[in-house]
């Protein structure tokens, strides 16, 4: 499943991943009071979610680095989709804002990647592929 | 599931692909571009590239057309045909 589950950003996959993360939290606030007794208590607030990754790259990505510093250069909202793609699996999507992009191109013979943060908006939504 | 386009198409997305341009999409996708003839199937080991693949050379295009060499008189280079009879 590792090799399959992925990012895609719309309808296409990022090109050439390494690695692709779904993050989600949700904030908390307190309502112990004198009644609690001895036990701390919390109320669910905002839920928030990332999505990120990392990609080899690549300049002829049919999904790649160049997408992403345009639309982080334009500020335009991306869909962001982690599934694997497959009829019948989960998949979790939901409109997203580049809140970084790095690229590192170290040493003389490793492969370029680079590394890109998405932050939701918005409900993520789960669905099946 | 990996697919190459056949002609140009925008999708929802308003992401524009060329012809010739590679890509992965989920499963549901793929089928619906490659029944509408806009795509065809690649193998998942294809790298997704904007790039069109290019064309296989025919094996008829290495092959130098049958010309005659010439030699000079005191040159015994390869010759095609008969030898011409000893004098």
């Amino acid at each position: 499943m590792a090799k399959n589950l992925k990012l895609y950003i719309g309808s296409t996959a990022v090109t050439c991943q390494v690695n692709a993360s779904l993050n989600m939290s949700a904030a908390t606030f307190e309502t112990t009071c004198k009644d609690s007794g001895a036990n701390a208590e919390f109320f669910p607030g905002t839920k928030s979610w990332t999505m990120s990754g990392e990609a080899l790259f690549r300049y002829d990505a049919t999904q790649g680095f160049e997408d992403f510093w345009d639309a982080w250069e334009s500020q335009t909202a991306l869909t962001a989709v982690f599934q694997t793609g497959v009829t019948g699996d989960l998949k979790f999507s939901g409109s997203t804002y580049i809140t970084s992009l790095n690229a590192d191109s170290s040493g003389n013979d490793e492969a370029v990647r680079y590394q890109f943060e998405l932050q939701g908006t918005g409900a993520l939504a789960k669905a099946t592929v | 599931m990996k697919v190459k386009y056949l002609k140009q198409h925008t999708d929802q997305y308003n992401f524009t692909f060329q012809a010739g341009w590679t890509a992965e999409h989920d499963e549901p996708t793929g089928n619906k571009l490659i029944a509408d003839g806009i795509c065809e199937r690649v193998a998942d080991t294809v790298r997704p590239t904007r790039h069109p693949s290019p064309a296989v050379a025919p094996l008829e295009a290495c092959i130098v057309p049958d010309v005659p060499v010439s030699v000079g008189p005191s040159e015994k280079g390869p010759t095609r045909g008969k030898f011409p009879p000893d004098k």
